[in-house]
């Protein structure tokens, strides 16, 4: 039997709605893979880097300024509040830049004891000794919320397990140290 | 007329009458068809393959039904955190985006209406916060319950993660 035009349209219809379908998650899906690529090797390069500082000199950081009037922005790097800030060594801004993380927030940190309540000595299985480091990642609230959360979900997927702690659903915390022994 | 010319010519009326009786018959069975409704052929359908067709639907209701049954973008959690944290999250969050602004531009923004079109970074906030441009750089109001948050440039951005509370005043 030969096929009728309405055979026709209720048969491409919906193929094709399906097909547009289907080719746009995978597009989406794709473009947040990518961008979840870029986080995961900005965060592979800071843990090279930190590592490699404390072959060459034994410490995780350089030694804390405590003439600088906010002590405890020393304990972050990348500082956008202090662009003046003494740059660490092996380390390039370019890898803590929002527009090279998918809009996430990712910075550097070195644990203080007095910097609780955020990040306790127990806050990961592995407790923190003084100067230990550990990253910091904080999504958006806005509309683009939903993207960088999945972004977040596909870093988390690629890091070692037990290295992500969620403070809420803004705010995420990688224990560097977990990330450098897989690495090594 | 002779004899035999009348006989002919009975003979070719009487041929003629025979040949017009033959054809009414032989008209009347075709014309008798033609009226008949039995006789005449079924319309052509509009559906010629439904099974194709219902198969095809089916097909792309699977793939339709993707986006809710399977979605790349999860809805988010609740938050569980205590409020005035949140909001000192968010501007610090807002805060870090200024600075960044700042960095890329070397000023700071008169509004927040603005995005970063070159870098595909835009003002994300939930629209609880009030930003205005000041001489020596920028505040951030946040509100929250008869409280008022308010974080200026120069002033310590980690507060605004680990104990809000210390910008916090009574909402005028």
């Amino acid at each position: 039997m030969r096929w009728t035009r309405l055979d026709l349209l209720l048969v491409i219809f919906p193929l094709a709605v399906g097909f547009v379908i289907t080719a746009e998650r995978i597009h989406v899906g794709y473009g947040l893979a990518s961008q979840a690529s870029q986080v995961t090797e900005n965060i592979d390069r800071i843990a090279n880097a930190v590592e490699k500082y404390r072959a060459n000199t034994g410490s995780w950081f350089p030694p804390l300024n405590e003439d600088e009037p906010r002590a405890d922005s020393n304990l972050v790097y990348l500082n956008v509040f202090d662009m003046e800030a003494e740059v660490f060594q092996g380390l390039l801004d370019e890898w803590f830049y929002i527009e090279n993380n998918a809009g996430l927030i990712l910075q550097l940190a070195r644990f203080h004891a007095d910097t609780a309540p955020i990040v306790a000595k127990h806050t990961f299985d592995r407790p923190f000794a003084e100067g230990d480091p550990y990253l910091r990642l904080m999504i958006g609230y806005g509309d683009r919320m939903p993207e960088e959360d999945r972004i977040l979900s596909m870093v988390r997927e690629r890091m070692p397990a037990g290295s992500f702690v969620r403070i809420d659903d803004h705010f995420y915390l990688i224990d560097l140290r977990e990330v450098i022994d897989e690495s090594t | 007329m002779s004899r035999r010319d009348e006989s002919s010519k009975d003979d070719l009326f009487r041929l003629i009458d025979e040949s017009s009786i033959e054809d009414d018959a032989a008209i009347e069975p075709e014309a008798a068809k033609l009226a008949s409704p039995a006789s005449k052929e079924p319309p052509e359908p509009l559906i010629n393959h439904p099974v194709a067709i219902v198969l095809a639907w089916a097909v792309g209701l699977i793939f339709a039904i993707q986006p809710l049954v399977n979605p790349i973008l999860p809805e988010h959690d609740l938050e569980t955190r205590p409020r005035l944290k949140v909001l000192g999250t968010e501007m610090y969050h807002e805060a870090h985006r200024i600075e960044t602004y700042h960095r890329i531009t070397g000023r700071f923004p008169d509004y927040l209406n603005e995005a970063f079109d070159e870098f595909e970074i835009s003002w994300d906030t939930s629209g609880d916060l009030e930003y205005q441009k000041q001489p020596n750089g920028y505040s951030i109001t946040g509100r929250l319950e008869g409280l008022e948050l308010v974080y200026r440039h120069g002033d310590d951005p980690e507060v605004l993660l680990h104990d809000p509370a210390i910008y916090a005043r009574p909402d005028q």
